[in-house]
């Protein structure tokens, strides 16, 4: 993820455990659904899965855009 | 003990860049610096010959490369390899560590490389063979052949053992079991009282450190960014035909999706061998979000990029996800990509 | 709350006719022995071996270790929750055989995981110290289940636990292996100990002394016979972070529930000697005081694991510690909520060690599941990766054929260190560790 910055390339990591990805000193995390699947939902049904995946991409993209001085970790629930 | 000591075509004084395809040879006796080197060893080693090749030989071809290495260096006799000192040469550097790693994992045979510390070559040899310190430049020559010659008894003196020369030896970012003469939790009970009464203390295990880098934003402009998908979740397609590993992966793949508007089940798969994988390989875009990305792309200030990038992260060792982060770098830089949302289990 | 260990040192176990403690020498009534063990009905058959230290031998396919104790107060019950109805142990008077150990082997059956069952150990010198067995006497109950269960042809339900009937014979051979336990131990009655140590933890503070807390993480081992998995909040007193008495641990409250990676598998035999805890006692009053311990599991989620090391931290500040000690039980995820626990400790001002195991494929892997920078102090127990080589032996015990290595269980063969019996007990109960080069 850092060869990525390194390149001045802004990129942001959804995962499951910021946590760790904070420990590495990956700058944009993005808090996502579990271990087997970052950006999925399967116990909810596939119409609230989709809007679920739509809100993590969204809040992904946007965290593209913000400026973040280190890691930084981003969840659904906060407000910018 | 009968050391052989790897020299390039310079310091063996064949020529200078003109001869870097010199092809391997084997000399009797020392050459070059190995001269004094020998005399500084005083008896408890012998330079018995020099195996030298030119910089250049083992990116022409480098598994015929490593068999006649192979086979001057069984003829030769020798005990012990030493190559070097390499300083800042990246590919004398480079060659030294192709040559030890052949002694060490092909005869069994100890071997050790002179070289200073920011040669590139260190960062993909240091685990296997230890490596010595050297300056930079060959003006610290003197002292790296006095070093050399250390490290080389204080190895010899602890019946093979690299401890006692390790001031003199670059961190080989390795751990290694051992025994300790006390048990675990009297360890962590000494440890403990050691941290709370304010006396010096280190862990037995330090945590990693990773480089800070600072990040760049992605500028609001007229023009739709480009943006890939890139995932550590080991996405194949469907029966892994390039054979991706499910763990300590060491390559990368990319796929086109520029005709599709999800991730399918039936076309790909998901290996990632330190997960269940069941509920992205029933829905892959919960691992790569291709469905999602679609969706939002005509109306949400991007462009999605033609294709998905992917490796394994389980069990993955630093180097070689550095490696593999570099090279997918460079490729989106060559290919214009400007963001990138990438996914980790 | 005081406990007293009688010591019984044996140094030999011989099978004969009848029970008894010579010196050091154990004799056990093999067929009494047998005939009680088979009034379980799980087994077709079981047989009775002894494993010494310095036997050309192997053992294999090993499910648990049990020390052979015995509690000596009138109405007092041995494993309870196992063997008998529950009753809060650790305390009154109890037999310990020490040097010697139960172990029971069987070879896996049908709708069993095999993903961890591996589990074995030599008794020649091999093995370094490596395995805390390779230096005891060893009764091994080796034991062939029935037929219905050895020819199942259903596939396993869980990978991680198996059928039902997986998982029942799997409980039976460890109560096997306590019965046995309790039968040897009761050879020692009567008999005046070797040695006797109290464990008592201090009626009053001192307060010139440094207080020590020790935050103890389970994987799947039982309490007093309920299972008590690792993660999930289905009810329970111990899926909650509880604080409980050392005492009960050190007296037969929890017992190995699960086949875990051989190297760090739950056994009875290190719950009953844990070197946490033994050695927190060694030391109150000396250059510690001991407070007593958390018993915690972990969270299967973000949320349940927010809580649970929550608790787990506010129940070992209500000892107004000065330190506390936590291990990690191994498997993976708990590894998030040991280093929780640590960071939540650590930012109220509790200094913290952890013991962990390193789970480094190769050397130049930093070999962590998880940390927190918090985690400054910790103590390797050993990297599980790590392949060493095993020499030929003469007998192997156990069974014909090694899990997950086509090579001879005779030997030689290769095999890292995460198949040996305890060899990086996550209590630092051996001597093994890494370093940095």
């Amino acid at each position: 993820m850092n060869q990525f910055d390194k390149a001045g390339i802004p990129s942001v990591l959804v995962t499951a455990i910021p946590s760790l990805a904070e420990s590495l000193g990956v700058n944009r995390i993005v808090e996502g659904g579990a271990v087997t699947h970052p950006m999925g939902a399967p116990d909810v049904p596939s119409i609230e899965e989709q809007a679920y995946r739509a809100q993590l991409f969204e809040l992904a993209l946007s965290t593209l855009k913000t400026s973040v001085s280190g890691p930084t970790v981003f969840t659904l629930d906060q407000t910018a | 003990m009968k050391v052989v000591h790897y020299l390039n075509q310079f310091f063996a004084g064949i020529g200078g860049e003109e001869a870097a395809d010199h092809p391997p040879e084997y000399r009797e006796g020392p050459l070059g610096p190995g001269v004094r080197l020998d005399e500084l060893f005083g008896g408890s080693a012998q330079v018995v010959g020099t195996l030298l090749a030119g910089d250049n030989y083992f990116s022409m071809n480098h598994a015929a490369a490593m068999e006649v290495i192979e086979g001057l260096l069984r003829a030769s006799g020798g005990e012990f390899l030493i190559a070097g000192p390499a300083f800042n040469a990246g590919r004398y550097g480079l060659a030294c560590g192709e040559v030890c790693s052949l002694a060490v994992d092909r005869l069994g045979m100890p071997a050790f490389i002179a070289m200073s510390e920011n040669n590139p070559a260190v960062e993909l040899h240091r685990a296997k063979v230890p490596i010595l310190r050297t300056s930079e430049s060959t003006s610290g020559m003197g002292q790296a052949l006095e070093d050399m010659a250390a490290g080389t008894r204080a190895y010899l003196g602890s019946d093979g053992d690299w401890s006692d020369a390790s001031p003199l030896l670059i961190s080989r970012g390795i751990r290694l079991n051992e025994v300790s003469p006390s048990r675990g939790s009297t360890r962590a009970i000494d440890l403990l009282l050691s941290k709370i009464e304010g006396r010096p203390y280190s862990t037995e295990w330090p945590l990693p450190e990773y480089d800070i880098v600072q990040p760049s934003d992605l500028e609001v402009t007229n023009s739709q960014p480009l943006l890939a998908l890139v995932t550590e979740g080991g996405l194949v397609p469907t029966g892994n035909p390039e054979r991706l590993n499910s763990g300590r992966a060491d390559r990368w793949f990319r796929y086109p999706v520029q005709s599709m508007d999800r991730l399918l089940s039936e076309e790909f798969d998901i290996i990632h061998g330190g997960i269940d994988t069941t509920p992205s390989n029933e829905n892959p875009n919960r691992m790569v979000p291709l469905d999602t990305a679609r969706e939002l792309e005509p109306n949400g200030g991007f462009s999605l990029h033609e294709h998905v990038y992917s490796t394994t992260g389980n069990q993955g060792s630093m180097p070689a996800m550095r490696k593999i982060g570099d090279e997918i770098a460079a490729e989106l830089h060559n290919e214009g990509v400007h963001a990138v949302i990438a996914t980790s289990t | 709350m005081a406990l007293q260990l009688e010591y019984f040192d044996v140094t030999d176990i011989v099978l004969g006719d009848r029970t008894v403690l010579e010196g050091g020498t154990l004799v056990v009534d093999q067929d009494r022995l047998r005939a009680h063990l088979m009034e379980d009905d799980h087994f077709e058959d079981v047989s009775l071996h002894v494993a010494h230290p310095g036997d050309s031998l192997r053992v294999i396919n090993a499910v648990d270790a049990v020390e052979p104790r015995c509690r000596l107060g009138n109405g007092d019950h041995d494993f309870p929750g196992f063997l008998s109805a529950p009753q809060t142990v650790g305390d009154g008077r109890t037999a310990v055989l020490r040097g010697a150990a139960v172990v029971e082997v069987s070879e896996p059956v049908p709708g069993e995981s095999t993903y961890w069952r591996e589990a074995f150990f030599d008794m020649t010198d091999s093995c370094n110290g490596f395995s805390p067995f390779s230096d005891l006497a060893n009764l091994v109950i080796e034991v062939t289940p029935v037929k219905s269960i050895r020819e199942d042809e259903r596939p396993p339900l869980n990978v991680f636990e198996g059928t039902p009937e997986a998982v029942s014979l799997n409980r039976a051979i460890r109560m096997a292996g306590l019965k046995a336990s309790v039968f040897m131990a009761s050879a020692a009655e009567g008999s005046e100990p070797n040695e006797v140590a109290t464990f008592d933890l201090p009626s009053r503070r001192n307060t010139d002394l440094p207080g020590i807390v020790y935050l103890y993480q389970l994987a799947i081992p039982y309490l007093y016979g309920e299972i008590v998995p690792g993660g999930g909040a289905i009810g329970g007193p111990a899926h909650l972070p509880t604080l409980i008495h050392p005492n009960e641990i050190l007296d037969g409250a929890l017992v190995c529930g699960w086949n875990a990676i051989a190297c760090m598998r739950e056994l009875t035999y290190v719950a009953q000697n844990h070197p946490i805890i033994s050695d927190l006692y060694e030391r109150s009053g000396k250059d510690l005081e001991f407070l007593g311990v958390v018993l915690f599991a972990n969270g299967d989620t973000r949320e349940s694991k927010d809580r649970l090391t929550g608790h787990a931290t506010t129940l070992a500040r209500l000892l107004n510690p000065d330190g506390a000690v936590i291990n990690y039980a191994g498997g993976g995820h708990p590894c998030v909520d040991t280093m929780m626990i640590c960071q939540k400790l650590e930012e109220s001002g509790i200094p913290t060690t952890v013991l962990s195991m390193e789970m480094a494929p190769n050397p130049s892997d930093s070999g962590f599941v998880h940390f927190v920078r918090e985690a400054d102090a910790i103590v390797s127990t050993g990297n599980y990766e790590e392949s060493y080589d095993f020499p030929e032996v003469k007998s192997v015990l156990g069974g014909t054929a090694l899990l997950n290595s086509d090579s001879s269980p005779n030997g030689p063969f290769s095999y890292p260190l995460s198949g040996l019996l305890g060899s990086t007990n996550q209590f630092g109960f051996t001597n093994m560790t890494a370093r940095s080069h």
